[in-house]
């Protein structure tokens, strides 16, 4: 099951809003691609109804993946642009 | 495989980034009636009712599919559903009704432009059960045994390898969740002019495989109840016809009997198969 843990740690992040129900759904379906570990999201920026701006995180491998225009780009690192 | 595996997946991303912009055009400019409707008829000619034609934003149906895998797929209320190759959504807003409120649907593609036009479609029409995001078939971002039905229409023709999807496709599934495509698969190999087109690459041509090695490789993961449901001949023509509308693909140029020798070699399958309990 994903981690909600929330990594508050960096400065200059605005305050947390709680995430929509479907959203934490949806991240017990979501798994990393690489190695499918649980994934924590940080949001950085996010309106009444979604994510804007933010990071996935895999607990396992550490790998993470943005969340850029309110679309998380869940593709291996090396098939980014 | 005359393209080497990276290539081919930067060659399908930038060929679908380039339909989806075009599509944004066309409707932008054909809004009127008395235009072609070109989606509208591949859509009913791939047996999809008139109802369901008209049940998803316009804008989500680009004409790219090669049947309808929803129909196949017998959703129910509540369940989680998968797109793989979700393009610009037209098959997740089908589901997305069928599994309703409690149910949820996914849709993964390759491509960011299309998760960009399948998101702001389901902004525009208001649906909260769906979930787009881009991602590589090949490497899912999908827990384990977490979907009930996965759905795919003319896709995975397009991946370099076809049994890593179908690997993932079961990995995510339940025990006794089932899987429902519509994919380009080959009656005999294709000439060779054809293999060495990156245009029919992303045409969902030079990607196909042999039918029997593509129901080996389903078979091979684990699936069983593979059932072909249909078979029909693939619309080549449609594909290289100058007026194929806003999903048209630039082909290379072939002539009559090239064509027909084609037509022998591709066709559109359906099919159904379970992810044993």
């Amino acid at each position: 099951m994903a981690a909600m843990s929330m990594k508050m740690s960096q400065r200059f992040m605005p305050p947390r809003v709680a995430v929509p129900a479907m959203k934490r759904d949806l991240l017990d379906i979501l798994a990393c691609p690489l190695c499918k570990g649980d994934l924590t999201l940080e949001v950085f920026e996010e309106n009444e109804t979604e994510i804007v701006t933010g990071k996935l995180c895999c607990n396992a491998c550490k790998e993470c993946y943005p969340i850029e225009d309110s679309i998380p780009n869940m593709l291996p690192p090396d098939l980014r642009d | 495989m005359y393209m080497k595996e990276r290539e081919i997946k930067r060659a399908v991303r930038e060929g679908y980034a380039r339909i989806a912009k075009r599509a944004t055009s066309y409707y932008a400019s054909h809004s009127c009636c008395g235009c072609a409707d070109v989606p509208e008829d591949i859509c009913r000619r791939l047996g999809y009712t008139e109802e369901e034609i008209h049940a998803a934003p316009p804008e989500s149906n680009l004409g790219l599919g090669c049947g309808n895998p929803v129909a196949l797929a017998d959703l129910k209320e509540g369940e989680i559903v998968l797109d793989m190759g979700a393009g610009a959504g037209f098959d997740c807003f089908l589901a997305s009704s069928r599994v309703g409120e409690k149910g949820m649907v996914i849709g993964v593609d390759l491509t960011s432009e299309m998760v960009d036009k399948a998101r702001a479609n389901a902004l525009k029409g208001g649906y909260t059960n769906i979930d787009f995001r881009q991602g590589d078939l090949e490497n899912m971002p999908v827990a384990d045994a977490f979907v009930d039905v996965v759905i795919s229409n003319c896709v995975i023709n397009l991946v370099p390898n076809k049994k890593l999807v179908f690997r993932e496709a079961f990995r995510v599934l339940k025990p006794g969740g089932r899987l429902a495509v519509s994919d380009v698969v080959l009656q005999k190999e294709l000439p060779d002019f054809v293999r060495r087109s990156t245009e029919a690459y992303i045409g969902c041509l030079a990607g196909a495989i042999l039918e029997e090695d593509y129901i080996e490789i389903i078979r091979s993961v684990g699936f069983g109840d593979v059932r072909i449901i249909e078979k029909s001949a693939f619309p080549i023509e449609s594909l290289v016809s100058e007026s194929a509308g806003p999903s048209h693909i630039d082909m290379p140029k072939i002539s009559e009997e090239e064509l027909r020798e084609l037509e022998d070699s591709v066709s559109s399958i359906k099919l159904t198969a379970v992810k044993p309990d």
